[in-house]
This record gives C-alpha cells, sequence and structure tokens, in this order.
C-alpha cells in the first residue's frame, strides 16, 4: 500500500518502456528503457551508431523511424499519440545536432509563431510585439547570443557554434519541461562549449528535466548530470553517477564493447 | 491616382477578351490593380485579354495583378485557360513601368508582362510570384527591351510548384544597339513542394550594345522534410511552416503590392497551397 503511494506521488515526466526502433528495416533500438523525472538531468553516452540519435529522433517524432515495440509516456500522455508538433506544445524540446536551414525566413518571425502556437495550446492569448521583443532580448543576454543572429533567417549562414547557440536561445524562448541535447558540444570551441553548457544550466528548474546526449565526457564537466546512461548496441547496458562517465573517458569505449561481448558468450 | 478593378467570369461556356489601355500623360501617375476570379466549372473556359499601357514623360504606371480565375479540379478538370497580352511603352524620357503579379489561379497561364524602354533614363520592372498545385500549368515572364539611352530594367521571378504542376519561367532581355549604358537585372528563383512537380527557367537575352550590363541570377530550392520536421519540432504545424516558408521566399514580390493587397496574397498564396504538403 505504502509502496504504491510513493508510486504515485513520484511521477516520471518521462518513462520509456521497452523501446524497440529502427529504420527501413534496420533494428536500431532493442529495448530501451529509461525513466527520467523533473529536476534530473541525465547523460546518455555511447559510441557511434549505438542509437543515440535514433532515440532523440523517436522521442520528438521523426516519422521516418518506424517504432516496432514499447512504450513511451510524456507528462502522463501516450507520446505516440501525439504529433511531433504537439510533443513540442507539451513542453518536449530537443536541440538538433545538425540545426536546419531556413532561408528566407526570419529568426524573429519563427520564433513568434513558435511561440504563439506554445501558448494557444496553454489557453493564452498571443504575445504582443512589444512584450515578444522583450523576451526576445532577455533571453538573448541568457545564452549570451549576438544581437545580429536573430535579425537573420534561420541558421542561414550560421557557423556551426552559432547554430548550436541558437538551438540553445530557442531552448531558453520556449521554457521546455524536458530538454533532448543531441550531441550539441560537437563542432563547438571550448568557448563556445562553456556559453551554451552556462546557458542551460541557467535554464535548469526543478520542475524541468534535461537529457544530454554526447560522446564526450567533456560537456559533463560543465552539465554535471545525476545519472549517466551508456548506450550500446541499442540498449541501456550500464547505469551509474557523473563518475561514470569519469570511468568511460578513462577506459574508453572497448570497455564496455568488451564487457557485454565477454556476457554474451556465456 | 490609385485605380482598382475586378474581373470574374461567371456564366458557364463563355469567354471573356477584355481590353485595357492606360495612357498616363507628363509627369502622372497611376496604381492600377486588378483582381480575377471564376466559379467552379466543369469545362474549361478561355479568358484573352489584352492590356496597353502608354507612359510619357516623368510618368509613372504602377500596374499589379492578383490572378485568382479557376485553377480546374485535383485530377485537373475545368479551369481557365488564360491567355493574357500585357505590354507597355515607356514613351518619354523618365518614364517608368512597374508590372507586379501574383498568380495563383487559372488552368493554364501563358503571360509575358513587356516593357520597350523607349525614353531615356527610363525603368522597367517586373515582380512575379506564380504558384501552381496539382495539374495547373504557367508559363510566365517578361519582356525588357531596352531602346533608350541609360534605361534600366530589373526583373524578381518567384516560382512556387506543388503537385503535379509545372511552373516555367519565360523571359527576354534585349538592348538594341542604340541603348547605350543601359542596365537590367534579373533573379529567378523556383521552389518546388514534393517531386513530382516541375520548375522550368528560359531566359533569353540578346545584348547588340557593349557598354550594357545584363545580369541574370537563378536558384532552385525544395521544402525538405528536414525543415519541416525543425519547425514541426518547435510547435509549428505543417502547414504553418509551409506558409511561413512560403510567404519569407515571396517577400520581396508581395511588398511590392499595395499594402492591404499584399495581406490578402499571403492568405492567396497559402490557400493555394492548401493540402499539398504532408
Amino acid at each position: 500500500m505504502d509502496k504504491n503511494n510513493l508510486k504515485y506521488t513520484t511521477v516520471n515526466m518521462l518513462s520509456i518502456k521497452n523501446l524497440h526502433a529502427g529504420i527501413n528495416g534496420n533494428k536500431i533500438l532493442n529495448g530501451i528503457n529509461l525513466e527520467v523525472k523533473a529536476g534530473e538531468t541525465h547523460a546518455i553516452m555511447g559510441p557511434n551508431g549505438s542509437g543515440k540519435s535514433t532515440l532523440s529522433a523517436v522521442l520528438a517524432g521523426r516519422d521516418i523511424f518506424e517504432v516496432t515495440q514499447g512504450e513511451i509516456t510524456f507528462n502522463g500522455k501516450n507520446i505516440f499519440d501525439m504529433s511531433p508538433e504537439q510533443r513540442s506544445r507539451e513542453g518536449l524540446f530537443l536541440s538538433f545536432q545538425y540545426p536546419v536551414e531556413i532561408p528566407g525566413v526570419s529568426m524573429v518571425n519563427f520564433m513568434k509563431t513558435a511561440i504563439n502556437e506554445h501558448r494557444k495550446y496553454k489557453g493564452l492569448e498571443p504575445l504582443s510585439a512589444s512584450d515578444f521583443l522583450k523576451l526576445m532580448r532577455d533571453r538573448k543576454e541568457l545564452v549570451e547570443i549576438d544581437a545580429a543572429l536573430t535579425n537573420r533567417a534561420v541558421n542561414e549562414g550560421f557557423s556551426g557554434g552559432e547554430k548550436k547557440r541558437n538551438e540553445i536561445f530557442q531552448m531558453a524562448m520556449l521554457e521546455p519541461k524536458l530538454s533532448i541535447l543531441d550531441e550539441t558540444d560537437s563542432g563547438l570551441d571550448i568557448d563556445a562549449l562553456r556559453i551554451v553548457a552556462n546557458g542551460v544550466n541557467k535554464l535548469k528548474r526543478p520542475d524541468n528535466a534535461t537529457i544530454v546526449i554526447t560522446h564526450y565526457q567533456r560537456l559533463l564537466d560543465y552539465i554535471i548530470p545525476d545519472f549517466v546512461h551508456i548506450l550500446y548496441n541499442g540498449r541501456i547496458v550500464k547505469t551509474g553517477g557523473k563518475e561514470l562517465a569519469l570511468e568511460l573517458e578513462e577506459k574508453g569505449y572497448d570497455w564496455i564493447k568488451n564487457t557485454e561481448e565477454s556476457e554474451s558468450n556465456l | 491616382m490609385e485605380l482598382s478593378t475586378y474581373f470574374r467570369i461567371n456564366a458557364a461556356n463563355t469567354g471573356q477578351f477584355e481590353r485595357t489601355l492606360i495612357v498616363a500623360d507628363d509627369d502622372s501617375y497611376v496604381s492600377y490593380l486588378e483582381g480575377c476570379t471564376a466559379p467552379q466549372r466543369d469545362e474549361n473556359q478561355l479568358h484573352a485579354a489584352v492590356v496597353e499601357i502608354v507612359v510619357m514623360e516623368n510618368a509613372e504606371v504602377k500596374y499589379s495583378t492578383v490572378q485568382n480565375w479557376y485553377p480546374g479540379d485535383k485530377q485537373g478538370n475545368g479551369g481557365i485557360y488564360n491567355f493574357v497580352t500585357k505590354r507597355g511603352i515607356c514613351r518619354g524620357n523618365n518614364s517608368k513601368i512597374s508590372w507586379t503579379q501574383v498568380e495563383t489561379g487559372s488552368a493554364i497561364t501563358w503571360k509575358y508582362p513587356s516593357c520597350i524602354l523607349k525614353g531615356d533614363n527610363s525603368y522597367g520592372e517586373f515582380y512575379s510570384v506564380a504558384v501552381t498545385n496539382n495539374h495547373q500549368q504557367a508559363d510566365t515572364g517578361t519582356k525588357m527591351i531596352h531602346v533608350g539611352k541609360s534605361t534600366r530594367s530589373r526583373i524578381v521571378s518567384k516560382g512556387i510548384s506543388a503537385g503535379v504542376s509545372n511552373n516555367s519561367y519565360r523571359g527576354l532581355v534585349k538592348v538594341l544597339k542604340g541603348a547605350e549604358n543601359s542596365r537590367n537585372f534579373s533573379q529567378c528563383d523556383s521552389l518546388l513542394l514534393g517531386d513530382k512537380c516541375g520548375a522550368h527557367t528560359f531566359p533569353y537575352i540578346e545584348v547588340d550594345n557593349p557598354t550594357a550590363v545584363v545580369e541574370h541570377e537563378a536558384t532552385t530550392s525544395k521544402i525538405g522534410e528536414d525543415q519541416l520536421f525543425y519547425c514541426n519540432q518547435r510547435g509549428i504545424s505543417t502547414e504553418d511552416a509551409v506558409a511561413l516558408i512560403i510567404n519569407g521566399y515571396a517577400k520581396e514580390v508581395l511588398n511590392k503590392l499595395p499594402m492591404e493587397f499584399a495581406v490578402e496574397a499571403q492568405k492567396l498564396l497559402q490557400i493555394s497551397l492548401e493540402g499539398s504538403v504532408g
């Protein structure tokens, strides 16, 4: 009885159960289990091809991936009942590994449309032009993004670092409940990495959560995770605290590969 | 002076053959806007209009069209054949003709608003957005004929194709022997939605004066799945994302329309492309 009550009071924001997914008939995810609660930061690490980006794409609702088995709930709702835009309005944010350029569409216009869609979903009136611009200014400072960037078309002609910063800026604007940072550190120099990580840390609140997907331990010096999961062959093979990332850095991914293979030979 | 007209083909099995002549006297200015619609019918109907513009010294004519004749149904049945002659002459020095068109309707459009730049320092402009969806065909463009000295022309054409439609830009820039120091800039962009539509450009350039400078730029792009998904991930529905991208793309032309029509034209683009993605 007590146990049941406890279960209800600590509701998971995100709950992934036995997720299997693939593309064009190739299986990539082979039974992922993951629970994320508000206030937590999870890091998912793994070698190339382990399924990290597939996991984030499936969560965001990219339809080129087929989910063959398993369930995912977000805020207690079945995520597969929701379109990608509904998931976004529910508070799921994906910082893209490769942010997309949209020529001709200004950042201001893009963000304004996005914000007002989110507000409409919550039953709020659209933001007035002056309130919107104030919000933009405020968030630009938070993530230390160049004012000029927001006057340009979405990601068009942005450098790799500027694109990643722009992702964090959009995250700051939309104030998601769950942010998934898909290799946000790739292509960043050390200064840009610090700025991006600072932005993420400033946005952290007790009622939101973050999943950081990365190859390297380096980012986790700045964004301190509560849990580190190691993804290999489409499964989470190891979970630990932040020290697991250090151990992985030291021993390399071969350590995981070797333990996995010796176990499967048993 | 601001003028506005509206054309409608109401009766079945008829054609419409109107004729418009505008003469702008010395130092005058007129802005003329025409809109066209027709009800849905299964039979094709013909619209063959002639528009002629004469512009005298220091005068300017701005001619804007929002063409939304019935385009036929999804299978390509019915719709208006829109075969139109539009031409203008900048007769006086320092005269100007500006054609702006938003072409969203008609089963087939053939239309090449042109300018004969006869007066010295005269200026011709052509701004066009042509949208084709389903089985529509649009073949449109302009002719800029530079006769006088220091004549200038500017062409901005934006084609948007969806469904199984075909959209062509066909244009001529001709610089005659006596057109010293004349100048042309052309930009022809095509945007594709889906993988069954076509975009074509046929720019003809004939230059007989070595002091002329003629520039032509062209791009072809496609609204990609990844762009739409990126918008979706930020909470923007696919339909709104397409509208956002299209309006960004056509902005330069829509801005040339009189204010109140720019908003209308934006909505029209959206409606014409409804259901063409996703």
